[in-house]
C-alpha cells in the first residue's frame, strides 16, 4: 500500500515517520509543499492515501486534496492539522474522500486506526487474563485512567458477552461501601472506561442504562481460547489482581481437572 | 371554551363596525339636523383626505427604507400602504379636491385614474392575504391560489375595455367577490387554528375600508346619502390609515425593541466569550505544565506522551471555544478531565475526582464547569483530608438537565465569592444568557461546597 505524506515542516515529517515505521505492508513517500513533485509522483504511482497538512506556505492542503482527487478519484485523504476544522469547512467535492482529520500532536492510536482502515484491516484487542489482567491494542499496552475502571473492564470481559448489571458490579468491586457512594463510584468507573475505550478508538463495550456487555468482535484472549477448547497453557493464575476473580478461577480449575481426567 | 371565543370574535366585529360607522352616521346626523353646513363638511372631507394621504405616504416611505424590520414584511406593508394611498388619490374625492382649485380633470384621464384605483384594490388585497398566510402559516392549495391570481389579473385587464361599454362593474364585481371569498376563507382558518390578535382584527377593517372605498366609486343612490358620495372615500381611508398606523406603530416598536435586545444580547455574549478566552488559558498553568512534562519525559517516554496528549486536549478545548458559544457536555467533561489530570501531575497529594454521569446528551458553555473545578482545587483542600473527593454529577430530572459539582472539603463563606471570582460570575452569566439556566452555590464550613446548575429542557 502506497501513501504520501505532505507537510512543509520537515520535523513534523520525521515525527510521522517515528509513528508509522514498522507498519506492515506500507510504502510511504514524504514531500514538503512542492505541488509539482507531489502531483508528478501520484500520476506515476498508485497512491492509496494522502496524509496532508492543511496550512502550508506554498499550497493549501485542501487545494492539494482537490487536485489529487481529480487525478485519482479513489484516493483517501487524511488531514493532519493543528487548526480546528470541521466537515463544513471542507468543499463538498472532496468530502467523500476524507477518511479522517487527525489533530496535532498526533496520537499513535488515531494514526494506527486510520492506517488499518486504509488497509481495510481491523485492529485486535488482546486480553491477557491468565496472571494479572492487561490489555493490548496491536501490541501496545492500554493505559486505563483509573484502576477501578480497569477492574470493571476485567469483570465485563470475564462475563464473556453476558450483561453486567450495576448491582452485581457493585457487589464485587465495592462490597464494603455504602449504597449511595458505591453507585457514584460505579458510574465514575463506567465513565472512565468509556473515555479509555474512546481514546484507543476501540469501542467494544455496549453501554446501556445500568448494564454493560462486551462485543467480542476483534478481541482475542487466552481465557476465551481456553474456554473454546484450544490448547492454551493455564498456569493456575487468573486475574490475580482481583479478589472476586476467585469465583471464576474455581470454575477454571474445575475445567482443567475435567480435561485432565478425560485425557 | 369555543363558545367564549365565538362571543369574543362577535364582540370584536360589532365594536369594529360601530367604530367604522360612527364618522358617517354622525356626519349624516349632523347634516340632517343642520348642525353641519356645506362649508364645515368640506373642511372635514379635506382634512380627512389630507391626513389619510399623509399617513399612508409616511408609512410607505418608512417601510421601504426601514433597516430593522424583516424585509418581506416591510415590502408587503409598504405595498399595501401605497395601494391605499393610490385608492385615495384615484377616487371621486380627488375630483372634488381639484375642483376647488378651479381646474378640471378630463373625463378620459379620470377613467384611467379609476383603473388605477381598481388595480390598487386588487394588489392590496393580494398582499394582505400574503401577509396573513405568512404570519399565521396558513397552508394553501396551490392550484386554487394560482387560479385566483389569474382571475384577478384577468379582471384587471378586462376592466379597461369593458368600462368603455359601461359594463366595467362585471370584472369589478367578480374581483370583489373573489377578494371577499379569500378574506373570509383566511379568517376562518385563522380563527380555527390560531389565537386572534389585534393586528388581525385591524387588518380586516382595513380591508373593509378599502372595499367600501371601491364600492363608493359605483354611483350611489343620492336619496340614501342625501348628497353625492363626496367624502366617503376620504372617510374610509382616514379610518384605514389610522388602523394601519396603529398596527405599524405596534409592529415597529416591537421589532425595534426585539432587534435592540438581540443586539445587546449578542454584544454581551461576545464580551463574556472574549473574557473567557482571555482568562482561561492561564500562562502560569501552561508553563508549569510544560515544565512538568519535560520532567516526566526524563523518566518515562510513554507517560510523557500521555501528558502531552492531555495538554493538547485542554488547548484544543480553547480553540473550540473561540468558534462556538456551546459545546456538548461530553466535550467539556473531557476538557475538565484533562485539566485535572495535568494538575494532579504537579502535586504530591492528588485530588480525587469522580464523574457521576447519568446523562450527558446536552450542551454547556465551554470552560463553564472547569471554573468550578478550579475553585474546588484552590480552596476545598479535599486532597488533604481522608476520603476527600470532588464529584461531578450530570442527570435529568423534572424537566431540567442538571449538573452538580460537590466536594466534601473545608467549605467557605459564600458571600466572599460574589466579590472575587470573575470566572464564576462569567460562567453563571453565560449559563443564564445562553440556556436560561440558574447556578446556585451553597457551602458550609468543614462540610463542603455544592454547585447546582439547572438547565431547563427546551421542547422541540
Amino acid at each position: 500500500m502506497k501513501v504520501i505524506v505532505v507537510d512543509d515542516e520537515i520535523n513534523a515529517l520525521h515525527g510521522f515517520l517515528d509513528e508509522i515505521i514498522g507498519f506492515d505492508n506500507l510504502e510511504y513517500q514524504f514531500f514538503t509543499d512542492d505541488e509539482e513533485k507531489i502531483l508528478g509522483y501520484c500520476k506515476n504511482n498508485e497512491v492509496s492515501a494522502a496524509f496532508l497538512d492543511v496550512r502550508m506556505p506554498n499550497i493549501s492542503g485542501i487545494d492539494l486534496a482537490k487536485k489529487l482527487i481529480l487525478n485519482n478519484k479513489n484516493i483517501k485523504i487524511v488531514f493532519i492539522t493543528g487548526i480546528n476544522i470541521t466537515e463544513n469547512d471542507l468543499p463538498i467535492e472532496i468530502r467523500e474522500n476524507i477518511l479522517e482529520i487527525i489533530y496535532k500532536p498526533i496520537k499513535r492510536e488515531r494514526l494506527e486506526k486510520v492506517l488499518f482502515d486504509i488497509n481495510q484491516k481491523t485492529r485486535i484487542l488482546e486480553l491477557k487474563m491468565f496472571g494479572t489482567f492487561d490489555c493490548f491494542i496491536n501490541g501496545h499496552l492500554v493505559n486505563f485512567s483509573s484502576n477501578k475502571s480497569k477492574e470493571l473492564f476485567a469483570l465485563v470481559c470475564v462475563l464473556n458477552g453476558k450483561n453486567l448489571t450495576m448491582e452485581y458490579a457493585i457487589s464485587l468491586l465495592w462490597p464494603n461501601k455504602e449504597s449511595e457512594k458505591s453507585k457514584i463510584l460505579y458510574r465514575d468507573a463506567v465513565w472512565r472506561l468509556r473515555q479509555t475505550l474512546s481514546e484507543i478508538e476501540f469501542n467494544c463495550v455496549n453501554f446501556t442504562r445500568a448494564q454493560l456487555s462486551l462485543n467480542k468482535a476483534n478481541i482475542t484472549s487466552d481465557y476465551y481460547d481456553f474456554l473454546s477448547g484450544k490448547d492454551i497453557f493455564y498456569n493456575g493464575e487468573f486475574l490475580n489482581n482481583y479478589e472476586w476473580a476467585m469465583l471464576y478461577k474455581i470454575e477454571l480449575d474445575y475445567m482443567v481437572e475435567k480435561r485432565k481426567n478425560s485425557n | 371554551m369555543k363558545n367564549k371565543r365565538l362571543v369574543r370574535i362577535i364582540l370584536y366585529v360589532i365594536i369594529g363596525l360601530v367604530l367604522l360607522s360612527v364618522p358617517f352616521v354622525s356626519m349624516a346626523l349632523f347634516t340632517h339636523y343642520g348642525l353641519m353646513n356645506d362649508a364645515t363638511y368640506d373642511v372635514v372631507v379635506s382634512v380627512s383626505f389630507g391626513a389619510a394621504a399623509f399617513i399612508m405616504l409616511i408609512i410607505t416611505v418608512l417601510e421601504f427604507v426601514s433597516p430593522f424590520i424583516v424585509k418581506d414584511a416591510s415590502f408587503d406593508t409598504a405595498i399595501v400602504a401605497l395601494c391605499i394611498l393610490i385608492q385615495l388619490i384615484c377616487s371621486n374625492d380627488i375630483r372634488w379636491v381639484i375642483s376647488k382649485t378651479n381646474s378640471q380633470i378630463p373625463e378620459n384621464i379620470y377613467s384611467l385614474i379609476n383603473i388605477f384605483s381598481f388595480i390598487a384594490f386588487c394588489v392590496a388585497t393580494i398582499f394582505l392575504c400574503k401577509n396573513f398566510v405568512r404570519t399565521y402559516k396558513v397552508v394553501l392549495d396551490k392550484r386554487e391560489t394560482i387560479a385566483s391570481i389569474i382571475i384577478a389579473i384577468l379582471c384587471v385587464v378586462a376592466y379597461i375595455p369593458l368600462r368603455m361599454y359601461n359594463i366595467g362593474s362585471i370584472p369589478v364585481g367578480l374581483a370583489v367577490i373573489l377578494s371577499i371569498y379569500w378574506i373570509i376563507k383566511l379568517t376562518y382558518y385563522i380563527i380555527r387554528f390560531n389565537k386572534i390578535d389585534w393586528s388581525f382584527i385591524l387588518t380586516i377593517f382595513i380591508f373593509i375600508c378599502m372595499l367600501g372605498a371601491l364600492m363608493s366609486e359605483v354611483p350611489m343612490n343620492s336619496r340614501v346619502f342625501n348628497a353625492s358620495n363626496k367624502g366617503i372615500v376620504s372617510g374610509m381611508m382616514i379610518i384605514a390609515a389610522l388602523f394601519f398606523f396603529g398596527i405599524y406603530l405596534t409592529f415597529t416598536i416591537q421589532t425595534t425593541q426585539e432587534a435592540y435586545k438581540k443586539e445587546e444580547y449578542e454584544k454581551r455574549l461576545n464580551t463574556l466569550q472574549a473574557n473567557v478566552l482571555k482568562n482561561q488559558i492561564d500562562p502560569h498553568f501552561l508553563f508549569n505544565s510544560l515544565n512538568i512534562i519535560k520532567n516526566i519525559y526524563k523518566e518515562d517516554k510513554q507517560q510523557g506522551d500521555r501528558a502531552i496528549d492531555l495538554l493538547s486536549k485542554h488547548l484544543r478545548a480553547y480553540t473550540a471555544a473561540s468558534n462556538t458559544y456551546l459545546v456538548p457536555l461530553e466535550q467539556e467533561l473531557e476538557n475538565v478531565s484533562a485539566y485535572t489530570e495535568i494538575e494532579n501531575l504537579k502535586i504530591s497529594k492528588s485530588f480525587n475526582i469522580l464523574y457521576d454521569i447519568d446523562f450527558e446528551e446536552f450542551e454547556v458553555p465551554p470552560f463553564s464547569i472547569q471554573v468550578f473545578i478550579e475553585n474546588a482545587f484552590k480552596y476545598s483542600r479535599v486532597n488533604e483530608i481522608e476520603d476527600g473527593y470532588i464529584v461531578i454529577k450530570a442527570y435529568q430530572e423534572d424537566g431540567f438537565n442538571v449538573i452538580e459539582v460537590i466536594d466534601n472539603g473545608v467549605g467557605f463563606d459564600v458571600n466572599q465569592i460574589k466579590n472575587t471570582s470573575y470566572g464564576i460570575k462569567n460562567s453563571k452569566e453565560r449559563f443564564k444568557l445562553l440556556l436560561d439556566a440558574e447556578c446556585k452555590i451553597s457551602s458550609k464550613k468543614d462540610e463542603g461546597t455544592k454547585v447546582v446548575i439547572k438547565i431547563p429542557i427546551k421542547k422541540g
